[in-house]
Formats: C-alpha cells, structure tokens, sequence
C-alpha cells in the first residue's frame, strides 16, 4: 500500500454529496443563462459571421450564391484523391490505426457525396445558408448543454469551486470562439471548393467534430482534477 | 531462434491467408477487367466528352414528360418550328458541370416549381457563361423537398433582376390577377399580330407617356386578366409587359454573358387553358430573335397568308353571297365557305335559314364554288342560333343528330365528304370535337387561343386525343373578330379595315398563317373593308409574299410537317453549321427560315431544295425528296 504524503492528504477532504449538489447547481446555472442568452449569442455570432465574410469574400444571404455544382474538374480530382487516401490509409502503420479509421470515414463519407453528384446532383436538398444556419444554432444548443454536462461528468468532484466555475466558463468561452469560425471555414469551403463538401463538412467536421473537442477538452478538465482521498487517508 | 521464426514465413507463402487471397481475386479482376476497359474505350470516351445540346426544355425528371404542361410546351415549339428536346434536372446540372454547350434553356412553369439549390445556381452558371434562358411564372419556387416557398424572395430574382414571389412578405396577395400591357416596342419585337394590343383602352390611357402602353386584349371579353406575381425594389431589367401596378410580367435582362427572358406568367398553363398566344409568340421569339436559329416554318414555301372562313347561317346570306360571285369576289382565294344548311336561323320552324335541301340557288352556288378551288365546310347544327345557344356539354344526344344533318345534306350536295367545320356562335363543346374526330374532320375553327396559326387545341388541361382536327383560331382585333362585331366597339369602319390591311401585311412579313372569318349577310354593310381585304391581299400575292389557304390544305400540310424529324448540329470551332431533315413521307413545300445576319454560304449536300434569299432571311424550301442535309457558315458572337 502506498502511504500519500501528508502534505496532499492535509489539503484534500473527501468527496461528499455538497461537491455534487454545487458542482451541478453551477453547471445547470451556466447552461441556464446560455439558454436565456441564446438569442443574443446567435446575433453576437452571425455579427462575427458577417465581420469576416466580407473580407473573405462570402456573400451568405439566403439566395443561393456563389455555392457552385462541382465541376467534371473537381469530382474527378475529389473522387480520386479519395479513392487513393482510402488506399493509401491500408498500408500505414497498426499504430495509425486510429488515423486510419478516421481517414477512411471520412473517405467513406466524401466518396458516397461523389457517387451522389455524379448520379442526381439535382437532388441534393440542402442549401448552403440553411447549412450554415443549421451550424449555428446546432452549435448554440450545443453550447447550451456543455456547462451540464461538465458538471455531470466533473463537476460532481471534489473540486474547489473556484474550479468548478472557471472550468466550464473556458470550455464555453472556446466553443463560443470556435463555433462562428467553424461555420465560416465551412463557408470558405463551400464557396472556393463546392456543395460537394457539405456532408463531409456537415458529418464529419460539424457537430461530431465538437463532441470531440468537447470529450477533448474534458479529459484536459479530468487530468487537472487532484487526486482524492478515502477517509483513512489511502488512495 | 532463426529456424523458428522462418518456419511460419514458408507456410504462409504456400498457403496464402485469407487477405492475400482477397488481394489476388482483386488483382484478378482488375486485369480482367482491362480487356474490357478497352474493348469499349469508345463508347466510354464519348460518354466522358461534352455533348451539344440544342434548345431544351428543363424538367425535374422523366415522370415530367407526361405532364400535359410539358406537352403543351413541346407542341407550342413544334408549331413554331423549333426543336425542342426536355432534359431532366440532373442532366443539366451534368451538362453545365461538364461545360457541355447548351443554345436555348427553357424553364416550364406549372411542371417545374420544385429545384434545388444546386440546379438553381446551376442555371445561374449557365447563364453567366453566355447561355440564353427563357423562364416562365413558379420555376423553382419551392425547395426540392417542401410545398412551400424556398426563400423570402424567389431564389431566381438575383438572375432574373427583381424581388418576386414574396410569399412571407404578401401572403395571399403574392400573385395577383390584373389585365397586362405591352409596350409598344415590344408589341414591335414579339411581333405581336395586329389587334392583339389596345393602345387606346383607358388602362393604357392612364399611363404616361400616352401610347406607349397598350392593353392586351383577347376575343369576348372586357379585360384578359392574367396572374402574376407581385415584385419589389428595384427593377433592373428591361420590362415588355406589365401590370398597371406596375409589376413586370414579362422582362429581359442580360446576366454575365448570357441573357434571361422573364415571363411572370404561367405560359404553358395558359396554353391548356385555351390561351396559348403568348407561350407560342415567346418561343417564336426566343428562337428567331434571341437565339438566331433556323425554325420549320408552319407555311408552305414560308409564305405567309390567310385563310378566309365565311360563315353561311341563314337565307340573309344568299343575296350578299351571288352579289359577291358577280362582283369576281371569289377569284381569289380558295376560301373555307362554312354553311349552316338547315330550313330556320332563330328558331325552330321560322324559315329563315338556307334549306339548302331545296334551295336549288345556294346548290348551284356551292357546286360553282368548290368547282372553283373553295373549300366548303360545315357550320354546324342546322338550325344556327339554337345550336349555338343551346348546345352544351350535356345535351349532344340531342344536337349530334343535327350535325349529322347538317353534314350530309352539304356533303350529298356538293358531292363530297365536309372536313373542315365551324361552331354557331362559337358555341363548341367538348362533345364536338370528339364527333369531328370520330368523323374524320380535319379542321375546325375556334374562338379560342386567339390570335394563333392553326394549333392542337388543348381543353380543360388536357392535350387533343390523337387524330383530333387542326383548331384554328380566330384573330381578335381587340374583343372583336368579325365585321358585324365592329358596333360593339362603337367605332368607325375604318377600324376593322385597318386591322385587316395590318393583319394581311403581318402574315406577309412574318411568314405565317392567321385566319379572319366574317358573315357574308353582313358583306353589304363593310363594303370598304371587304374592299381593302380584297385588294391588300392582291398586291401582296402579287409580290410573292400572300397566299389563301383553306383549312384543309393547311391541315394537310401540317400533318405532314407533323411527321419531319429534323435536328440542327451546331458546329465546332471552324466548322460548318448542318441541319438534317427527314420524313418518311415527303418533304416537299417544308420550309426552313435562316436569319440572314446569322447565316452564310448555304449548301446542300443531300437532297434537293430551294435556296430563297429574302432581304431579312434565308428560305430553304424543300423538294419532293425525303431527306435533306443542308450546310451554312454560322456567323460568331
């Protein structure tokens, strides 16, 4: 049995059921105002859309503009680039493996939206504003429950509440800088490159890429926990 | 150590594992498959290299084709005599994504309100390039997958160069129904036929500067309303036709290098309403004026001309008919005489009708008529006014009797069977032409879709049945379209006289055919239009320029214009422009018109034709051959 040095034992206390209580108390809190907040967030955000569209070139308004079919050029380079990576990806090495997964969703993902353009490109329902909408307010409910389910998932422990506050409130403070600028890079991709892009983007690079971020930064959160202890002091 | 290690290495290259196994199989295939790959390298290169099109009329998909709006599009082209092929939606996106050379793109109303956002910038792609668009009413309203509008405003207005359609914004007052009117330069452009548009009708009257609108009108009624949509905010395009509020119905506007032609208004709906004027003039537009392609002319030899319909309904009509022969009326023509051959007019029982049964004048007439190349034809239920106020949709058990009558007292007397016909009082329905048709006629005159050549009228939304007669239209001057009509307007004589000289000179110059019907008892009172009619026609035909056509002979020529397939190949960089026409038949008479600015050099190397320089055009008139292939240097933008 390893004996904890005192000098860590003596500034921790058990867990107890008020950690839990505040820390949830704090997350639905945060996610409380974020809700009632919301609207003005998304006004804050499309402000930050807006902002750099013009620079970029963007014309985002509900006419469709600017978002091209993609060309003979562009499905032919796509479809084979993708059909290389997925090919490529085989011969990486096992520790890739996870890469290599990856690598070959997203393959998957592309290759099905060239088969789809190539066959009934006319029948692609989605419009590029309702796409970066959809973004938006996606992320905004997004946005809305990550405060909750920090609390859940770490804010339950023993923490000191200073954590439990400023934890949440910078995991929110990135997202609230990501999100508009994630739908602005979907804008520039959409806008140079083509619609074909947007179920790799709406898919892939989208709502699941901030679920991993989120889990990201979550464990980032779970590592800077200190180590409890029991009541007779072990670990 | 080393002994062991290799042991598993020999086994596995004797046995392969599963995977090396699937890697052969796949090797295997993919050399298999070369052969093959190569074997049809040809068929492949020609499907991955960009085809031209022609003009095409845009459909969501091939369930579409049936749509009687689609078909009332494609018959609309093929009267006018240009070549019109649908594509589906996925198609043209292909063919713009492939930059595959497109002349014409039609968008129909009614059959296409549904597109995604890709097809909608995919048309704008088109069109920035240099392709040439001729939109109609609710293209591409609503999403691919909604029943409701796409966006606050059409998604076509940025194309189409104003904010219409703006359903969040109106709600029911999105589309409104008013009277249009034409601006005089467009009237000039469209080649609007005269009497079509009122420039004196107090609409256009309230409208500054005076003259420069006219209202356009339709025969029977006070106002031709039209629905439209409602639009906002600046125009930034050529407007031709407009609401009184102000909204444009029909605009053009050039978008990069291309151009769009915008009717606000269900064209081919309209069509199959019975109002097919517009969607017909539009296409002829659009292929002679903006595309600059040759069209089939629907008159032989592209002479235009009239065909005279004289209505014979009651005994007042036997005195002004000799009076006429006497004074050498009928050495023109032929005319299509229409006779109501019944004992009364009124009513049943007043004898004042022709008996034609014993009424030995109006025989010998008729024989000494169609002996001289007239054309006569039946006008219906043998008691005029009664079959013309009482027949109806329901009640043919009652009136197919007459015409029955009608008809084989005319045919026993001139000895042969009637093929043309004309309603009493323009009272025609639907029960009527099915008579006509099972009775093989092959022409009949109708109050609708006026102001048309002769056309395949549809009915009630639906397209003719196979074998249905050539309807031809009257041709209304302003809400008017006889003689004894003029009082109705309360206007002068000279009116009608000029309409008439307007309208002769008309089909002259554009190379098609109207018809102009009058009732020869009111031959007495019109003596100078009849005057005008007569000697307008004269010196025209004197020029080369006029002809008469009766309704049978033009129904013929039609048919067989019906039965020519024909295609133009644009030509490549440095190469000649080709046009090939077949019929099984013949194509003798058919006529291809060629813009002159457009066109040079022409040459036929297949077949036999007539090459006619007019001041404007090229004529290439064919032969009694089945095919030709004619070849001309086509001038580039």
């Amino acid at each position: 049995m390893m004996i904890t040095p005192a000098h860590t034992t003596s500034r921790l206390a058990p867990w107890h059921w008020r950690d839990g209580f505040w820390g949830l108390l704090i997350g639905a809190a945060c996610s409380l105002s974020l809700f009632v907040l919301q609207p003005l967030l998304l006004q804050a955000w499309h402000a930050v859309v807006s902002l750099w569209s013009q620079p970029l070139g963007l014309a985002l308004t509900p006419l469709p503009q600017d978002a091209p079919p993609p060309s003979q050029t562009l499905m032919l380079s796509t479809s084979t680039v993708v059909a290389l990576l997925y090919v490529l990806a085989g011969y990486w090495h096992e520790r890739y493996r996870p890469l290599r997964v990856v690598v070959r969703a997203l393959c998957l993902v592309q290759g099905s939206a060239c088969l789809f353009f190539a066959w009934v490109p006319a029948r692609f329902p989605y419009a590029v504003h309702q796409h970066l909408s959809g973004l938006l307010q996606m992320g905004a409910d997004f946005l809305m429950t990550v405060p909750l389910m920090l609390a859940l998932g770490w804010g339950v422990l023993h923490l000191p509440w200073r954590l439990k506050l400023l934890g949440p409130l910078l995991v929110v403070a990135y997202f609230m800088v990501w999100l508009p600028h994630q739908v602005l890079l979907h804008a520039w991709v959409l806008h140079h490159g083509s619609v074909l892009f947007m179920p790799v983007l709406l898919l892939c690079l989208g709502p699941l890429l901030n679920g991993w971020i989120f889990v990201a930064l979550y464990a980032w959160l779970a590592s800077l926990t200190p180590r409890t202890v029991n009541r007779t002091g072990a670990l | 150590m080393v002994l062991e290690r290799s042991r598993p290495s020999v086994t596995s290259s004797a046995t392969p594992s599963a995977s090396s196994w699937h890697r052969w199989v796949l090797w295997l295939v993919l050399l298999a498959g070369l052969p093959l790959l190569w074997s049809e390298r040809n068929a492949l290169m020609a499907w991955a290299a960009p085809q031209p099109h022609g003009v095409v009329l845009l459909i969501p998909d091939d369930n579409a084709r049936a749509h009687p709006v689609t078909q009332a599009w494609l018959d609309a082209a093929q009267e006018e005599g240009l070549p019109l092929t649908p594509m589906t939606s996925d198609r043209f996106v292909h063919a713009v994504a492939r930059r595959e050379s497109i002349t014409g793109v039609l968008v129909p109303d009614t059959v296409h309100r549904h597109a995604s956002d890709v097809w909608v910038q995919a048309l704008e792609t088109h069109v920035r390039r240099g392709g040439h668009a001729l939109l109609s009413f609710d293209a591409a309203l609503f999403g691919l997958h909604q029943q409701g509008y796409a966006a606050p405003a059409s998604r076509l207005s940025r194309l189409i160069g104003f904010r219409y359609a703006l359903y969040d914004a109106l709600q029911q007052d999105t589309i409104a129904l008013t009277p249009v009117l034409v601006h005089r330069e467009a009237q000039s452009r469209m080649a609007i036929q005269p009497g079509k548009v009122d420039f004196k009708a107090p609409l256009a009257q309230a409208l500054q500067p005076l003259g420069e609108w006219g209202e356009l009108t339709t025969y029977g009624y006070a106002h031709l309303m039209y629905p439209h949509f409602r639009s906002e905010g600046p125009r930034d395009a050529q407007v031709w036709i407009r609401s009184p509020e102000g909204d444009p119905v029909l605009s053009l506007r050039g978008h990069g290098q291309g151009s769009v032609l915008f009717a606000n208004l269900p064209l081919g709906y309209l069509k199959t309403r019975t109002d097919g004027y517009l969607l017909h003039r539009l296409l002829s537009h659009f292929a002679r004026s903006v595309l600059e392609l040759p069209v089939l002319s629907a008159a032989p030899q592209g002479i235009g001309g009239l065909v005279l319909n004289l209505h014979v309904d009651s005994n007042a009509a036997e005195q002004p008919m000799l009076a006429l022969e006497q004074a050498g009326w009928f050495e023109q023509g032929p005319f299509s005489i229409h006779v109501t051959a019944g004992p009364d007019t009124f009513r049943e029982g007043d004898r004042l009708g022709l008996n034609m049964p014993h009424n030995p004048r109006m025989q010998h007439l008729l024989n000494r008529l169609q002996a001289q190349g007239h054309e006569i034809g039946n006008h219906g239920g043998w008691v005029h006014n009664v079959f013309g106020e009482q027949a109806s949709d329901d009640n043919a058990d009652r009136f197919v009797p007459w015409l029955a009558l009608n008809q084989k007292t005319l045919s026993t007397i001139v000895g042969q069977r009637l093929v043309s016909y004309s309603a009493p009082m323009g009272n025609h329905p639907d029960w009527v032409t099915a008579w006509l048709r099972e009775h093989d006629f092959r022409a009949y005159y109708t109050a609708g879709d006026s102001g048309l050549g002769p056309t395949r009228a549809y009915r009630q939304g639906r397209p003719p049945a196979p074998g249905t007669p050539w309807a031809f239209p009257i041709s209304n001057l302003q809400r008017i379209a006889t003689l004894d009509e003029l009082p109705e307007l309360g206007a002068p004589e000279t009116l009608i006289s000029e309409f008439i000289r307007d309208l002769a000179q008309h089909v002259s110059a554009q190379g098609i055919v109207r018809l102009f019907y009058f009732h020869p008892a009111s031959a007495p009172d019109y003596p100078q239009s009849l005057s005008v009619l007569q000697q307008t026609a004269r010196a025209l035909e004197q020029q080369g320029r006029f002809r008469w056509y009766s309704m049978q002979a033009l129904a013929d020529f039609l048919d067989r214009r019906l039965a020519v397939q024909w295609q133009i190949q644009a030509p490549a960089d440095g190469d000649m422009a080709r046009l090939h026409a077949h019929s099984a038949t013949s194509l003798q008479g058919m006529t291809w018109v060629l813009p002159k600015g457009k066109a040079q050099g022409l040459h036929l190397s297949v077949g036999q034709a007539e090459i006619v320089e007019d001041p404007d055009q090229w004529r290439v008139i064919a032969g009694d051959v089945q095919q030709i292939t004619l070849h001309w240097q086509q001038r580039q933008e």
